[in-house]
């Protein structure tokens, strides 16, 4: 075979390129790698499913918590448990409904004795979406408090209202005992909180 | 290639980077929750420190007879502290506020306030007159004293004896024995023919008085006799005795810390010593002993109102139709007799602050003494003169 030269310059024994790895170093190094990334992965959906299971039982006992707060804090407030008024129409007292009368605000936000009527505040869940806990405020008209509707709690499997010292005679209440159960779902798992609070009606 | 020497270092702690990335985002979120957990209990905490201010309040105008201003940064235990303030609306209306701080006043971790209403349940009865009378008039013998105004619907005449003296105002529909015809010395302006006056309506505060009593339980006299005849020191009432009299005797202080309904029957206090004091938790409120038969404080006993200014009276009101309804003598009476339907006798140094008799006869140096404030008297109607939170003005409040 006629060889014919090269027009550039051949590697000598002074200049030969750097020995690449061998292919079991190759498949080593690979496997190092591949055992890190596994490492790393399953650190990484352990977490993921960590944090969501923490972040829903966070959420689910935040929510509960709210809602109690509220609930108790504004019984204490009250002077009553009615069985229902005109404006709260359809919604009454019951285990699950509870309606609250209050004095009426003045304009400083202080109680002030009823002329013309009360204010009312009723807590239920939605009826078109019952994981959902409704504060609805029904305010005399010579009150400074605001007539509303809103969401107080989500997640609500369970709402419970017990009355003392007769639970079937609700406006005889002296005190009320609200029990909430929360749920929420993180992947499969449903994760439940629930709370029983008893307050005492101080206006009463 | 051959790998440097530190590379394994660097990837080693890159590892250990996102391990803690992750964690860290994990503890943020769960130290969140904790926190909020936390200040939720702190709340609660502070919310029921305040609630502690408000019943200590209560507790304390009740007993200073309602001169106790507040306090501040009172400790609870360990756990916090909190601050009350008491400010006047009227005479028997106070507000309260009440403030609990976790773990103390000067660097709050939580703070709650509350605001309350309380006041002591009362009725305002005027008595104007030393002496009110109706037709049956006054009767005034041997220098019988009358040291105010005096108001008839019949006439003030002049019995036995000389000296008698009214220091105020006589007004009778009638006629009066005035100097110098008669021997009645009236220093102030005496009114013959002055129109026909009403006594002080008092039917409400005797239900009242009626209701607290029966509300304090009732005591048979039959069935404990020495419940009904108090011959030592002790407090009574409220409380309504059924079935025997009332008595106090044997020189025994008695204490009356609430209303007294005798059914029935009647009341009587003997021996010099004997004294029936209105507690001092009333302050300028009175109460009352309602007595469905005759009042005897013919052989001594006093009745005492309390120090207040003004003070609180006890009124010693008999249903009795008697001509002797309310018989006083040898006693220093301090208090407020009421006998619409019967008769009131006073003799032998009596001395009685105000009352209101159908008729009434003095005798013997006698001495009606009036009090200014019985023109505004306020009695109470609830159980023990108590303060109380009113109803309905129980709120949470944000600014102290």
């Amino acid at each position: 075979m006629n060889h014919k030269k090269p027009n550039y310059p051949l590697p000598t024994t002074n200049n030969q390129l750097a020995p690449g790895v061998t292919l079991v170093e190759l498949i080593a190094g690979l496997g190092i790698i591949g055992v890190i990334i596994v490492m790393l992965a399953s650190l990484y959906f352990a977490h993921t499913r960590l944090f969501s299971n923490q972040n829903t039982s966070i959420e689910v006992a935040s929510q509960n918590r709210l809602a109690v707060d509220e609930i108790t804090n504004q019984i204490r407030e009250s002077e009553a448990v009615v069985s229902s008024c005109t404006a709260c129409s359809p919604d009454s007292t019951s285990q699950t409904i509870l309606i609250l009368q209050l004095w009426p605000l003045d304009a400083n936000g202080d109680p002030t004795e009823p002329t013309t009527g009360n204010d009312y505040i009723i807590y239920k869940r939605d009826s078109s979406d019952n994981t959902k806990l409704i504060k609805k405020i029904v305010a005399d008209t010579s009150s400074s408090r605001q007539s509303s509707e809103k969401i107080l709690a989500t997640n609500i499997s369970s709402l419970t209202f017990t009355y003392e010292p007769d639970n079937n005679d609700p406006p005889s209440a002296t005190a009320v005992t609200v029990s909430i159960t929360t749920t929420g779902k993180s992947g499969a798992k449903t994760l439940t909180t629930t709370q029983s609070v008893k307050a005492v009606l101080r206006n009463k | 290639m051959k790998m440097k020497k530190g590379q394994m270092m660097i990837i080693g702690l890159i590892f250990l980077m996102v391990v803690l990335i992750l964690a860290a985002a994990l503890f943020s979120r769960v130290a969140g929750y904790l926190r909020f957990g936390s200040n939720s209990i702190l709340r609660e905490q502070a919310t029921n420190l305040a609630e502690a201010g408000i019943d200590r309040a209560i507790w304390k105008l009740n007993e200073t007879a309602g001169s106790y201003t507040g306090e501040t940064n009172t400790p609870l235990g360990t756990t916090g502290s909190f601050t009350v303030g008491v400010a006047d609306k009227t005479a028997s209306l106070k507000t309260i506020t009440s403030t609990g701080y976790i773990p103390n006043s000067t660097t709050p971790k939580a703070k709650r306030t509350i605001k309350v209403e309380v006041l002591i349940s009362n009725q305002s009865i005027s008595f104007h007159y030393a002496v009110q009378t109706l037709e049956g008039g006054v009767t005034m013998s041997n220098s019988a004293t009358i040291n105010g105004n005096v108001y008839t619907n019949g006439n003030i005449s002049a019995g036995n004896g000389s000296g008698q003296i009214i220091t105020g105002d006589a007004y009778a529909v009638g006629t009066i024995d005035e100097e110098p015809a008669g021997p009645i010395n009236v220093q102030g302006e005496a009114v013959e023919g002055a129109p026909s006056k009403d006594a002080p309506d008092i039917t409400a505060l005797v239900d009242d008085f009626k209701g607290a009593a029966e509300a304090g339980g009732i005591t048979n006299c039959i069935d404990t006799p020495a419940e009904c005849l108090i011959n030592t020191s002790r407090d009574i009432g409220p409380r309504k005795y059924v079935n025997g009299d009332l008595t106090i005797a044997n020189n025994a202080i008695v204490i009356l810390k609430g209303a007294i309904w005798v059914e029935n029957k009647n009341f009587s206090m003997s021996q010099g010593g004997t004294t029936l004091k209105l507690d001092e938790s009333f302050g300028s409120n009175g109460t009352g002993i309602v007595v469905d038969g005759k009042v005897d404080l013919t052989q001594g006993g006093n009745l005492q109102p309390t120090t207040a200014n003004p003070k609180g009276y006890i009124m010693v009101i008999s249903n009795s139709t008697a001509s002797d309804a309310v018989k006083i003598s040898q006693s220093g009476a301090t208090g407020i007799f009421y006998v619409l339907q019967g008769e009131g006798k006073l003799s032998q140094s009596a001395h009685v602050a105000a009352l209101v008799a159908k008729t009434l006869t003095m005798l013997q140096s006698s001495t009606l003494d009036y009090d200014t404030g019985l023109a505004d008297a306020r009695f109470s109607t609830g159980p023990g003169g108590s303060w109380q939170i009113k109803r309905g003005s129980y709120h949470f409040t944000i600014s102290p």
